[in-house]
């Protein structure tokens, strides 16, 4: 009699622990490293995990109330995260046209559609680690494209004037 | 005799694209002043060189052409035709020369799609172009709304007899007013009316999300021209999601749609006629249609649970959806997440919606909802004359600007123009299915080529088929110009080929 109700309740306990174990797995991902594009790739997949991303910061530091919003572009592809504003240094390097930006680590939740946010794909950021910093990229003016520049300027408007002047004397 | 008449005509056609494009390198000045007051120099000389360029060619052109003072229906439509081919290669040259594209091919790619106010992008690394670039991009959108025609027109005024082919070329029928002088300057009076207003509202909305006042200003000036034109290109690689403000996207739907009205609507409107506003055709056809595709992607995306909330799926699904009914192309999400996430009603539902498109007379592309109001009333009519009697006359009536009687011409002339919409966009959906792509993603992305939107689900890329963004630069063109233009060029090279035959 003691068998029969042992082994339905052995049973009943593996079964528990085997389904506790399958939940826990499910909820506790720990930080999954990732690129911009395979995040929105697989967004229902990474939907809530813990996520590390590194990339250049770039854009606009979008300062609201205590957070801020800032973008982070790896390889060409752009991600908004969602950061406490005492994260983020002064006087971070943010890239663009004039300037790379530093390249951070980010770790955080990811969100395919950010409940929080309208819906919005996000990354709400846990840590911020600066890898490298920026540096102003500069553009050096090509004399050679200048004197182009100045004969094709000139050529043009000695072209327009003598259109012109033909309109006028036709008229 | 023969040789001379033909000789004349294509030194009229000269003549007048020369005009075209002179009118034209007047807009290098403004990412010229951007470029300077931003430090870019290298940006700057690159414009000097491209605007020395596009003017040596054109005022060149006017000298080599035949000036007359009323040129015929054939010589507008061709010119018309022409200059946007010009426009797009001597356009492409800042972009070519700011090192961000593959090739030349990709550069003339974008321009084309900002003149047309398509929105697709070929550009690498977009978040780190100058401001005289990102000027330059969104200027072509702006001036490509209103037409780089209806721009010429307006600044020579002095000499536009017999400019309604022009016009007309243009992919504009619509006259505001008698004279069509009075019309493009019109227009560009309604539109630089409009940037005033758009720009200082999206300024302030753009300081209170925070960003720094100059750079609030930017993107705001930048992002009205986008949305007013129907245009989608964005500052940013991430368009309107880059700002994660819901009073951003409320400004800017509000703008695109008002910029997908027809013009004649915001003359009547601003001279005080607001019933116009709900009982013309146009607006009655495109709110049926919105508010029935709104139905359907709500269910889609409910369907699928895409969004969490009903909030979110109004924020995330509607703006899509008026995005491409407006033929803008903004948006608020990923273009992969429309493949992976919105499932194939949803995407079918947003297909229709590009197709269909805006006003006519507008900024927008797509069949427009005229041509549908126009084709629903005839099947209305002839529906009625199956269940009337034989002997009983059935008359339609419509409003566009008064009441209308519907004709057999109407109803023609907008059927011919939605068959060669549908024709095309057939053909390359088999072509880019050829091409390897999946039939949804051609689909989608096809519909968004078509109807001038802007919309990507991710085919459009510099890494596709050469032969693809040719085909796909030919369909924006012949979408933007509504086939006329076209059309008579091909008449008009096959006339100069009979001729030389005989």
């Amino acid at each position: 009699m003691k068998n029969k109700v042992r082994l339905p309740l052995l049973l009943l306990l593996m079964l528990l622990a085997f389904q506790r174990n399958t939940f826990a797995q499910g909820q506790d991902h720990g930080i999954e490293k990732a690129s911009a594009l395979e995040l929105i790739d697989n967004a229902k997949i990474y939907d809530k995990h813990q996520v590390e991303i590194t990339g250049e910061l770039i854009g606009d530091v979008m300062v609201r109330g205590n957070y801020a919003w800032i973008s982070i572009s790896d390889e060409g592809t752009a991600i908004s995260a969602w950061i406490e504003k005492s994260m983020l240094p002064s006087d971070a390097n943010i890239g663009g046209y004039a300037r790379s930006g530093d390249i951070v680590r980010l770790r955080g939740t990811f969100h395919r559609a950010c409940p929080e946010h309208g819906g919005d794909l996000d990354i709400h950021a846990k840590t911020l680690e600066l890898v490298s910093q920026g540096a102003p990229v500069n553009h050096p003016v090509d004399t050679s494209r200048v004197l182009i520049s100045l004969t094709l300027l000139a050529i043009g408007v000695m072209l327009a004037v003598a259109w012109r002047r033909r309109e006028r004397n036709e008229r | 005799m023969k040789s001379s008449t033909r000789l004349d005509d294509i030194r009229i056609i000269v003549y007048f694209s020369g005009k075209i494009l002179v009118g034209m390198s007047l807009i290098y000045w403004i990412p010229i002043f951007t470029a300077l007051v931003s430090g870019e120099y290298k940006v700057m000389f690159d414009f000097i060189l491209s605007f020395g360029l596009i003017l040596s060619i054109g005022a060149g052109f006017t000298l080599l052409g035949k000036a007359v003072k009323r040129p015929s229906w054939t010589h507008g439509m061709v010119t018309a035709a022409v200059s946007w081919i010009m426009a797009m290669i001597l356009a492409a040259f800042p972009n070519w020369l700011s090192g961000h594209y593959l090739s030349y091919l990709d550069c003339m790619f974008d321009v084309m799609s900002g003149l047309t106010t398509t929105g697709l992008i070929m550009i690498q690394d977009l978040d780190h172009i100058s401001n005289g670039l990102n000027m330059w991009r969104h200027l072509l959108t702006f001036v490509g709304g209103q037409g780089i025609v209806v721009l010429a027109l307006a600044i020579f005024v002095d000499g536009t007899g017999g400019s309604y082919g022009f016009y007309v070329g243009e992919g504009k029928d619509e006259r505001l007013f008698p004279s069509v002088t009075h019309t493009v300057t019109s227009i560009w009076r309604i539109s630089l009316l409009y940037l005033a207003i758009g720009t200082s509202l999206l300024w302030a909305a753009g300081i209170a999300i925070g960003l720094t006042p100059d750079r609030a200003f930017l993107h705001g000036l930048w992002v009205y021209m986008s949305a007013w034109s129907t245009g989608g290109f964005a500052p940013m690689s991430q368009s309107i999601l880059y700002y994660h403000s819901a009073v951003y996207e409320l400004l800017t739907f509000l703008f695109f749609m008002v910029g997908s009205f027809n013009f004649a609507l915001h003359s009547a409107v601003i001279r005080g006629n607001r019933k116009e506003l709900f009982r013309n055709v146009e607006t009655l056809s495109f709110g049926t249609t919105m508010m029935m595709l709104s139905f359907i992607v709500g269910w889609a995306l409910m369907k699928l649970k895409v969004y969490p909330g009903i909030g979110m799926l109004i924020r995330k699904g509607y703006y899509q959806l008026a995005s491409a009914h407006t033929t803008t192309g903004f948006m608020t999400i990923y273009a992969n997440q429309f493949a992976n996430e919105w499932g194939n009603v949803g995407l079918v539902a947003m297909v229709v919606a590009m197709l269909i498109g805006g006003s006519a007379c507008s900024t927008a592309g797509g069949f427009k909802g005229l041509r549908i109001g126009i084709l629903f009333k005839a099947i209305l009519q002839d529906t009625k004359r199956l269940l009337n009697p034989a002997s009983a006359i059935s008359i339609e009536k419509f409003h566009y600007h008064g009441e209308r009687s519907l004709g057999d011409q109407q109803v023609r002339s907008a059927a011919s123009i939605v068959l060669l919409y549908l024709v095309m966009f057939t053909a390359v959906v088999l072509a880019t299915c050829a091409a390897g792509y999946p039939l949804m993603e051609s689909v989608f992305e096809v519909a968004s080529i078509t109807g001038n939107v802007g919309l990507t689900i991710g085919v459009t890329s510099p890494s596709m088929p050469t032969i693809l963004k040719y085909l796909y630069i030919f369909v924006m063109w012949a979408g933007r110009l509504e086939f006329m233009a076209i059309l008579a060029s091909i008449g008009f090279a096959a006339s100069l080929f009979k001729r030389r035959r005989q």
